[in-house]
């Protein structure tokens, strides 16, 4: 009987899994910035006016992560199996990792290794889902090209509009370091039709552009190019 | 080169307000690069045949060979939004191929050299491919 009422209980859920087109034409607005997270959103936005307009880490195909992965031109597909919600994209750059929000975890495990996409947990509140990340590393943004810390915790909380054809994704970003307060943002998706494709959006390493790249110029603003300046943080530094 | 002495479409220019609309719209969408370089104030029409088109990642690019008034030739460069993008607005591998005569309605670059963002294409039967959002959303 408890069986039967718990599995009744999870098909009442309503169903979010699909292809959606996130709504770029109406951006977040502005975060409530830290005077840290000001200075550095300032050199970046002066860089960008002298012709830096893309990042390292872009050019080494690095994820975006969490939560920028959500908001890019190109759809997010939803998919629900046992215990999990997954959220694959197709962008570029990338490749981003999928996101797993895992919906049996009642609270965030101890230990977590930080990651790009953080370690993300939900539930169902009647028809919301509500999904609380933590876990991150350092190396991609939030929203609007604030960086992103090891401190970052995300809410969200997702709900489906009566017709089903609009998923809202209200999602609140915390960090002490960046964020002088919490940052609402309502992101809104579009369902797609059901038999949309998915295609391929693959990332090359642009070796290239990393040459010409004047990495001590961007250094101050782009972790990749503090990373880079750190042997002991380079890719498989044992190895070599 | 001045992008002027193209100037068969010109539409008028976008208010500043909505400028910043459109650069705050990219802002946190911008896919591989921002859109700084190209002059998202100034839309531009050109004419000219395809010399070569790339439908590949990170961008979709195109060449295409204009004639300036004087009789000379020249080769302009387009980019469009990666693959998957434009797929989605009706682009295939085999949308353009070399000797179409086609118009490219595109943002320019900045700094005069000859390059776009395009908006859209426009073929001789009127048939319309669009890249960019809207005019003045990249």
């Amino acid at each position: 009987m408890a069986l039967a009422l718990a599995a009744g209980a999870a098909r009442s859920a309503p169903d979010i899994t699909g292809m959606w087109q996130y709504d770029y034409s109406h951006p977040p607005g502005h975060p409530p910035l830290t005077p840290k997270a000001a200075a550095v959103v300032a050199l970046h936005h002066a860089a960008t006016e002298k012709g830096y307009v893309r990042e390292l880490s872009n050019m080494k195909c690095l994820p975006t992560g969490m939560p920028q992965l959500m908001v890019w031109r190109s759809p997010i597909e939803i998919m629900e199996s046992f215990g999990r919600i997954s959220i694959i994209t197709e962008h570029d750059p990338g490749p981003d990792e999928p996101r797993t929000i895992y919906l049996n975890e009642p609270v965030q495990p101890k230990d977590i290794d930080p990651s790009w996409n953080g370690h993300s947990i939900g539930h169902w509140d009647h028809d919301v889902l509500i999904v609380d990340t933590v876990g991150f590393n350092d190396r991609a943004h939030l929203l609007g090209g604030v960086p992103r810390t090891e401190a970052t915790h995300i809410t969200e909380r997702f709900s489906l509009s009566p017709d089903g054809q609009t998923l809202t994704d209200e999602m609140t970003m915390e960090d002490p370091q960046m964020l002088a307060g919490p940052w609402t943002v309502s992101l809104k998706f579009a369902r797609m039709p059901n038999d949309s494709e998915r295609l391929e959006a693959v990332c090359e390493l642009d070796l290239d552009a990393i040459q010409k790249l004047d990495i001590a110029a961007i250094k101050p603003f782009d972790v990749e190019a503090q990373r880079m300046s750190d042997p002991s943080l380079h890719y498989n530094p044992g190895g070599k | 080169m001045k992008i002027a002495r193209y100037p068969r479409v010109l539409h008028p220019l976008l208010s500043a307000s909505a400028m910043a609309v459109a650069l705050t719209a990219s802002a946190p969408a911008f896919a591989h690069h921002s859109f700084n370089m190209f002059a998202l104030d100034k839309v531009v029409t050109v004419d000219g045949t395809i010399k070569d088109y790339q439908f590949k990642m990170p961008h979709v690019w195109f060449y295409v060979v204009t004639m300036t008034k004087g009789g000379a030739q020249e080769e302009w460069g387009f980019e469009a939004h990666s693959p998957n993008l434009v797929a989605r607005k009706g682009w295939t591998v085999n949308s353009l191929k070399p000797g179409d005569k086609i118009a490219v309605t595109m943002h320019p670059m900045k700094d005069g050299s000859k390059a776009g963002s395009v908006v859209y294409v426009t073929y001789p039967n009127g048939k319309v491919l669009w890249n960019a959002q809207s005019l003045n959303e990249p």
